[in-house]
């Protein structure tokens, strides 16, 4: 993980994810097949967590406390997040 | 020693038989031609550029010659060579000048890797570096042919060279390459400018060079550092529009730019992203020149 000023570069599994801290979309490289994706930053926050294979249970505390959202709702949410990174390769 | 030093006999022999050296910029260029007009092209458009001594690693082995064969006499044509191999399928011998730069950007693009190249204009005024991408029709090439009969210094036209080295962006400065109206219009903005001659039905339309002015040359070996990135867009009637563009988004926009983002890889990511992260990103929509000026002017103000 690099941190340069208000930039985030994270290198997790053949992704990079750059990201401003003063705006609201991440771009993730994936450099196996050198393909760009703009996402949200939050989600860009817990992709970068799933690619690192961090619990379950973790995660959706951290998507409850980051969406505001209750368990059932992060579990949902998260089960959508791991259908659309997994189809776009940017999981393992 | 600049080529302006070289007698015309020497540039001629030069030409035909060992390869004119010359030095653009960070590449040390080699150019062979069987072709008149390629011959005053380079007297016309590269006399101040400084010769390559004899012992100089040559970056760039280009031949540009007529196409032997029947092809002398019935619609004589031209080839344009690199390290042995011809990239373009052969063109009029009139565009031998035009693809003779076409070719040059092309082995550029193609094999200069120690640098991100991006397709824009770059120029620098007070320390500001300026990169300019542009689509077809944007105006990129007649705003930087503007600006730098305005005060800016001119890196290049066509491409922006960013080190991974250091994050700079090396200046190789060429002839502006101007089309179709483009060509009146700087003429008529610029009437001090040099132009050579204009170029008809080319695959490009009707082209035609500006001389790379001298104050370009004198510092083409100053790098700069990037501080702005401006994606221009040209629109009849449009109201002059200087909009801040999110650093993500620029980035999305700015890869589709790149000639060698995808062989460079993640070391090409990163240094785009950290170029990113240091420029103010702007989409900048225009209708005349005078207007624009005062717009891309109005950023180091």
């Amino acid at each position: 993980m690099l941190v340069q000023g208000f930039v985030l570069l994270i290198t997790v599994k053949n992704t990079s994810i750059y990201h401003h801290a003063l705006e609201e979309e991440s771009v993730v490289y994936d450099a196996e097949t050198g393909n760009l994706f703009l996402i949200p930053f939050l989600n860009a926050d817990i992709l970068a967590l799933m690619q690192r294979q961090t619990k379950h249970s973790d995660l959706i505390s951290k998507m409850t406390k980051t969406f505001q959202i209750d368990r059932q709702q992060a579990k949902v949410y998260l089960d959508r997040l791991y259908l659309e990174y997994g189809q776009l390769n940017l999981l393992n | 020693m600049l080529l302006s030093d070289l007698s015309i006999e020497k540039i001629k022999s030069g030409l035909k038989i060992f390869g004119l050296g010359y030095k653009a910029g960070p590449f040390n260029i080699s150019v062979t031609s069987n072709i008149p007009a390629v011959t005053e092209h380079i007297r016309y458009f590269y006399s101040h550029y400084n010769c390559n001594s004899e012992a100089v690693f040559v970056d760039f082995h280009v031949e540009v010659n007529s196409v032997g064969g029947y092809r002398r006499w019935y619609k004589p044509q031209v080839t344009f060579v690199f390290d042995g191999y011809e990239p373009f399928v052969p063109l009029p011998i009139n565009q031998a000048p035009a693809m003779f730069e076409w070719g040059l950007n092309w082995a550029i693009a193609n094999t200069a890797h120690q640098y991100l190249i991006i397709h824009s204009a770059i120029i620098e005024k007070d320390g500001y570096g300026l990169i300019m991408p542009g689509t077809p029709g944007s105006g990129k090439s007649t705003l930087c042919a503007a600006l730098v009969n305005r005060g800016w210094r001119l890196l290049s036209d066509e491409m922006a060279l960013l080190s991974l080295a250091d994050g700079l962006i090396y200046p190789a400065p060429r002839p502006v390459s101007l089309k179709n109206k483009s060509i009146q219009i700087i003429k008529d903005f610029a009437p001090e400018a040099a132009f050579g001659n204009v170029v008809p039905d080319t695959l490009k339309g009707d082209i035609a060079h500006m001389v790379a002015p001298e104050s370009a040359l004198l510092q083409q070996s100053i790098p700069v550092k990037p501080a702005f990135l401006v994606f221009p867009h040209y629109q009849d009637n449009a109201e002059k529009q200087l909009k801040q563009l999110s650093k993500s988004r620029a980035l999305m926009t700015l890869a589709e730019h790149a000639f060698n983002f995808n062989i460079l890889g993640e070391e090409g990511f990163d240094a785009m992203a950290n170029m990113i992260d240091q420029v103010e990103c702007y989409d900048f929509t225009y209708a005349d020149l005078a207007t624009a000026l005062e717009g891309i002017d109005s950023l180091i103000k």
